[in-house]
This record gives structure tokens, C-alpha cells and sequence, in this order.
């Protein structure tokens, strides 16, 4: 397979962080709800796209519901979508594999969840686990397990590794466990790894050792991350791209820096806005925060962000509005009526002239 | 109990409505006790806010049961005295206690979800608390109910609701108005917004802060959030392996932090603005309490430990005016 195919023109002038590994396109996850004769439909996902390269981590930044765990486990295929199409180095695999994600997907793309004490068997030691993948994807090519299994335990900063081989879950603690997660994902040598909260269930004085292992890991081997988190600092930290979703849909995404010195959607702004900052002095300023997010049975026609915008519009209450590109590369891309009605991809034009938003409030009445 | 003692009293202020001195609490377990809160010693004064930062198992929680003598079997109150204006809390008797919760100290804790009775409508719980302490009667403790929503800022029609029929936001601003319910002059919030989205933190940190001004009550903030604890509590006590090892105002612990455990819990938030740089953590990982390590409790994941911290734990002491640390000569940086 080609890597060029899953350039579909929009990124190519990028080549900063090397060639796209995986791509999902109009991903849409529709859950049945409610009764027989009042059937109702959660609208987890709707229509998101984007790419993961080589040695980029990708950050999706979202309240809870908001449709974060969906998108991973989407891609990681624990679920089939109701639309939309996952690329894996140019071939489309929901088309060449519909049914049960092959061997070699299950080997490219990885997944550690956010809770280290449930994604572990109580029963198997810790080799055990590291061991298990190795065989049954056929990755030891004439080596003994047990030092493959010790090589990968001294890779995730797990040291003896002969020690904690031995060791059964229960004795580690929360952190050494999320790294022996991190270590059972790497032990297939995969492209991308989904991480889904990773840190949130951790202590605070270890979170920033699985985040700096994430970032290693990253560098050196060149994988891709999908870091799923609701905390904008952390993504901030790690994230090459971030992404924010709102009620399913992905609201912004742009470089990381560049979404948070400038966020676009109010949305953005808002969250911003709630994050505590020390940094920031102790300036009690009057929040602009306010509501909580809508319920996905009954979304509101028109933007679901609508009901809580501080700069709604009649339009807003109408339609939903499309990507509309606000940086020449394509980077930074917001959905919003404020900054147009949007458009998609194949059309889309530069539009670095609307690169401060803050600047046009009269807009908004 | 006797003059003597109050006399002795380190007291922070003139005015103290809470003194915590020497707290001893001891979880018992087959292989001996477990000291989850080891010699603590902190004071309130009316209207401040007192911020608790620590990690999971550093005893913050515990100290919050203690104080509402909430806790029970097998951890054990083993020592220290606690004064609320000026009453021996731990000596009450158990009907002197049911007048001092909720009268004298009420509490908010994590999840709303647990403290709430999911089979009975919220309007129900609030009422009880008030016909149970007011001897008023239950029409009238309605209505004081529909007017604690309206301070928390709750339609008064969602009183006929079930807890599971509101939203997280709004069930833990129903529990803080059960905590409002006769007017205590302290309150103690355990995590309060942790299971909260940002945006709903931000929205009740600051419905808070604005009852607080009006009401004029102290809160003792329990979070792991260093964060939120920077921006919402006057003075902060840093907690680890349950010995307090700083206390000092919020913004001095946050620009000028001296035990190598703040650093390192500062150094495990990145910041949301200015240049990006490595944050650390801490290496290693949190003590087990069954067997703390000698000496300073912090000595194995320390990076400027020095041999001395291997054998005797540092004392709580006042090393810059309001800036308390637990100190050994010649610590670097000091």
C-alpha cells in the first residue's frame, strides 16, 4: 500500500511531521435508544475527520459525552460505526475488512484505556500479559519471550524489569500499571496507539512520567497517539494538533499553541475561560461559563452549541455550519457561523484574513 | 481542656474558629495500625478558606472525616484535640455531635450521586435536614428549601425531582444547598467539582466564592487540583503520606515553594499559557502507609535528599512569617 493514497490534498503541503498513518473520514456513530414505539436516536458522533502522521500525537479535547471514548473506540473497532470511513495507510478498511478488525489492524493500531486497575487480569502475572500479545501476533522471530518481555518492561521505565515480570497486578501501583499497559500496547510494535484518558485516573505526582513516556515513545519510535483527554493544560503539553468536540461534533482543531493563544469558537473560548490558571494571577473575572451540555437524544436543530452561546445568532439556531478554514495550511479549522457558513474540504480556500476573531463582536448581535 | 492548653494554643490569628492540633487518626488493620494522619496541626480563622492539596491516600479525606467525627471502624481517632470555637470536639457526646454537624460544620463530598438518596426527591432531603434541626414544620421547611435553590441558583420546580433526573452540575449545587441549610459557620468541601466538567467547575467554584462573601462561613478545600486550589483558597497545607509539610498563603506556596514535594506537585500541572517547558513530576511512586519510610516520608522519590532525611522526620516549623515547613538545617534552597 501506498502511504501517498491517504493524502487527499488538503495536508499535503505539510510535511511537517511526516507521512499520514491513519485517516478517519465523516466517522458517525448513531446509537438506537428509547422504546419500540417511541424509538429515539443518541447522536454520539457526527461527521469527524481527521489524520494521525507519523510521530504526531493528536489531542481530543471534550467534556464528558461529548463523544471522545466514541471516537477511539471506533477506530480501535471495538464497535462498527453507523457511517463514515477509516483509512490505515491508504486502504479503507472497513471495506476490505468489515467484519472482525483483521490481525494486522489489531497489530497497527493499539489502545490503552483509561482505567489501569480494569484493563488487567487479576489472575496473570505481569509477564504474562506482555507475553500473550507477543505470541499471538507472531512477534518474537526466534527470540525467548521472557527477554522480549523485559526488554519492553525496561522501555516504559519499569525497572528490574526481572522483578516486575513476576508481579501480579495488585502489587503495582496505578502508575507502573498504566505503564505495563503502555508496554503490553508496544509489544506489537504498532503505528498508532489510541490513548484514552491515560492519566486521569493516575496520582497527580505520576501523570506528568506516563505523559513524558507518551512523548518519548513518540519521538524515538515515530508512533502516532490519538490522546483522548478532558484536560486542555495536558493537551496542551503533548499535543502536536488539538482537537475540540462538543455534543459529537469537533467544534475546532488547529496546533495546539495556536488553538489555545487563539481560540476561534466560543466554545474554545469558553473552555479556556473555565480552566483554573494560577499563572493567570488570582484575577476573579466574571465567568462567561454557563449551562451544561445538551442531551444527544434531542439535539437542538442548527449549532447543538447554540443553547449556550454567548454570541448566538438566529442562524445558529437553524443550521449547523461547516468547516471553515481560518489558516492558509489548512491547520486551523473551526465550525462556526461567526466566521462563516463553512465549507468542505474539496472547496475550501485560505482564509488567513479572519485570523482575529476577537475582533469582530458586533457580529454576534 | 484546662486554660493552660488554650493558652498554648499556635494560633495563626487572634480569631480562631478551628484548631486542629496534633490529629492523630489510625486505620487498623491483621498486620498492625496504619497512621493515615499523623500529628497534623492547622487552624481556621472565620471566612478564610483553608486549601488541603495532596495525593490519593495522603489522609485528606480522613482529616475530614475526623473532624465531623464521621469516621468509622476500623480507622480510629488515636490522639490530638480539636477545638471549634473553642468546644472539644472530640469529647462531644454522640447527641451533642447531631447538633454539631450541620449546625456548627456541614460538608460537601465528591460525589453527589452517593450523597444523595436516589428514591427520595431532593425537595424531601433538604426538608429533612431542616425538620430534623429546626423543629419546623415540613411545609415550611419546603419553602426554605425552594429558597436554598434559589441561592444555588436551581428552578424551585426541580425540588419534586429524583437525583437521577438532574445533571451532575445541578445535583452537586442541590447538595450544597442541603450543606446551607442552617446557615453553618463552617463547611468542609471534599473534592467538590473533581467529577465535574470544567465549565461546571468554573460555574459552581464561583457560586461558591459568592456564597461565601455573603454568608461570611469558612471552608476547609479538600482537592488534588493545585490549580484550582491556587485560584479559590486563601492559605494552602500541602499533605503527604498524612503529615502536612508546608502550609503557607496560596500565592507564596504557589511562587515561592520550599519543600521539594510542593515543587514537584507545582511541576505536575502544565500551564495553559507561556512558553512550553519539560515538566517533571515526581519519580517513584506514592509510600505504601502500612510500612512509611524512615525518616522524612518523602526521602525515597526526593532529589535533593540529603542522609540526614533518611533517619529523622523534619518538624512543622515557621521558616518565613506565615510560611510553615517542615525543615531540617541546611536544607537547599532554603
Amino acid at each position: 500500500m501506498t502511504q501517498s493514497v491517504a493524502d487527499n490534498g488538503q495536508q499535503a503541503s505539510s510535511p511537517k511531521a511526516g507521512e499520514v498513518v491513519l485517516e478517519v473520514r465523516n466517522l458517525t456513530k448513531h446509537f438506537p435508544a428509547g422504546t419500540f414505539f417511541k424509538p429515539k436516536v443518541v447522536k454520539a458522533l457526527n461527521d469527524v475527520s481527521f489524520t494521525i502522521r507519523r510521530g504526531q500525537v493528536v489531542a481530543l479535547v471534550g467534556e464528558s459525552g461529548s463523544g471522545k471514548s466514541t471516537t477511539a473506540r471506533l477506530i480501535s473497532r471495538l464497535m462498527p460505526p453507523t457511517s463514515g470511513e477509516i483509512i490505515l495507510r491508504g486502504k479503507n478498511v472497513l471495506k476490505t475488512e468489515p467484519g472482525r478488525p483483521s490481525l494486522s489492524y489489531r497489530k497497527e493500531v493499539q489502545m490503552i484505556f483509561q482505567d489501569p486497575f480494569g484493563s488487567l487480569n487479576p489472575v496473570h502475572t505481569i509477564e504474562h500479559h506482555i507475553e500473550r500479545p507477543l505470541h499471538i501476533h507472531k512477534m518474537l522471530k526466534n527470540r525467548y519471550p521472557l527477554e522480549r518481555v523485559h526488554e519492553l518492561l525496561s522501555t516504559v521505565g519499569l525497572t528490574p524489569p526481572e522483578e516486575a515480570a513476576r508481579k501480579y497486578p495488585y502489587q503495582m501501583s496505578g502508575g507502573q500499571r498504566q505503564r505495563v499497559a503502555i508496554a503490553r500496547a508496544l509489544a506489537v510494535e504498532p503505528e498508532i496507539i489510541l490513548a484514552d484518558e491515560p492519566i486521569s485516573m493516575l496520582d497527580v505526582s505520576i501523570r506528568m512520567g506516563v505523559l513524558n513516556l507518551m512523548e518519548q515513545l513518540k519521538e524515538e519510535r515515530g508512533i502516532g497517539f490519538l490522546y483522548i483527554t478532558h484536560d486542555l493544560a495536558s493537551a496542551r503539553y503533548i499535543g502536536d494538533q488539538t482537537m475540540v468536540m462538543y455534543t459529537g461534533y469537533v467544534v475546532e482543531a488547529a496546533e495546539s499553541r495556536e488553538l489555545m493563544e487563539q481560540p476561534a469558537h466560543p466554545y474554545t473560548q469558553m473552555l479556556m475561560g473555565a480552566v483554573p490558571n494560577p499563572e493567570g494571577g488570582l484575577i476573579k473575572k466574571k465567568a462567561e461559563a454557563r449551562g451544561e451540555i445538551p442531551s444527544l437524544t434531542d439535539l437542538p436543530p442548527g449549532c447543538p452549541f447554540a443553547t449556550r452561546c454567548p454570541k448566538v445568532m438566529d442562524i445558529c439556531k437553524k443550521s449547523m455550519p461547516g468547516k471553515e478554514y481560518l489558516s492558509k495550511d489548512g491547520d486551523h479549522w473551526v465550525r462556526c457561523h461567526l466566521y462563516g457558513p463553512g465549507e468542505e474540504p474539496a472547496t475550501a480556500k485560505a482564509r488567513a484574513a479572519v485570523k482575529t476573531p476577537a475582533a469582530e463582536p458586533d457580529k454576534g448581535n | 481542656m484546662s486554660q493552660s492548653q488554650i493558652k498554648i494554643a499556635r494560633q495563626v490569628q487572634n480569631e480562631t474558629l478551628l484548631d486542629v492540633r496534633d490529629l492523630r487518626v489510625e486505620y487498623l488493620s491483621p498486620k498492625g495500625p496504619v497512621r493515615a494522619v499523623d500529628g497534623v496541626s492547622f487552624s481556621i480563622a472565620p471566612g478564610e478558606v483553608l486549601g488541603l492539596a495532596g495525593e490519593s491516600g495522603s489522609g485528606k479525606s480522613t482529616i475530614a472525616h475526623a473532624l465531623l467525627r464521621v469516621l468509622r471502624p476500623p480507622a480510629l481517632i488515636t490522639g490530638g484535640e480539636v477545638r471549634f470555637k473553642g468546644k472539644d470536639v472530640l469529647s462531644l457526646a454522640e447527641h451533642e455531635l447531631e447538633a454539631f454537624r450541620w449546625q456548627d460544620i456541614s460538608m460537601v463530598f465528591q460525589s453527589a450521586m452517593n450523597s444523595l438518596n436516589p428514591v427520595m426527591k431532593v425537595g424531601d432531603q433538604i426538608a429533612d435536614v431542616l425538620v430534623k434541626h429546626k423543629k419546623i414544620s415540613k411545609k415550611e421547611a419546603w419553602q426554605r428549601a425552594g429558597e436554598l435553590f434559589d441561592i444555588v441558583n436551581i428552578d424551585k420546580k426541580r425540588l419534586d425531582a429524583y437525583p437521577h433526573e438532574l445533571s451532575g452540575g445541578m445535583r452537586q449545587r442541590a447538595v450544597i444547598a442541603i450543606a446551607l441549610a442552617l446557615n453553618p459557620p463552617m463547611m468542609i468541601m471534599d473534592e467538590p467539582t473533581t467529577a465535574l466538567d470544567v465549565v461546571v467547575q468554573k460555574e459552581i467554584m464561583q457560586q461558591i466564592e459568592e456564597l461565601k462573601e455573603k454568608m461570611g462561613f469558612s471552608i476547609l478545600f479538600i482537592t488534588h487540583d493545585m490549580s484550582l486550589m491556587v485560584e479559590f483558597s486563601n492559605r494552602i497545607a500541602i499533605m503527604y503520606a498524612g503529615e502536612i509539610v508546608e502550609m503557607a498563603p496560596a500565592r507564596e506556596i504557589f511562587e515561592n515553594p520550599l519543600h521539594p514535594y510542593t515543587k514537584g506537585l507545582i511541576s505536575s500541572f502544565p500551564p495553559l499559557v507561556g512558553p512550553k517547558h519539560k515538566m517533571t513530576g515526581i519519580p517513584g511512586s506514592p509510600p505504601n502507609m502500612a510500612e512509611p519510610p524512615t525518616g522524612c516520608r518523602f526521602h525515597p522519590r526526593c532529589t535533593m535528599c540529603q542522609p540526614v532525611e533518611k533517619v529523622v522526620n523534619p518538624t512543622l516549623q515557621e521558616v518565613l512569617p506565615g510560611h510553615w515547613l517542615a525543615y531540617h538545617e541546611g536544607m537547599p534552597g532554603v
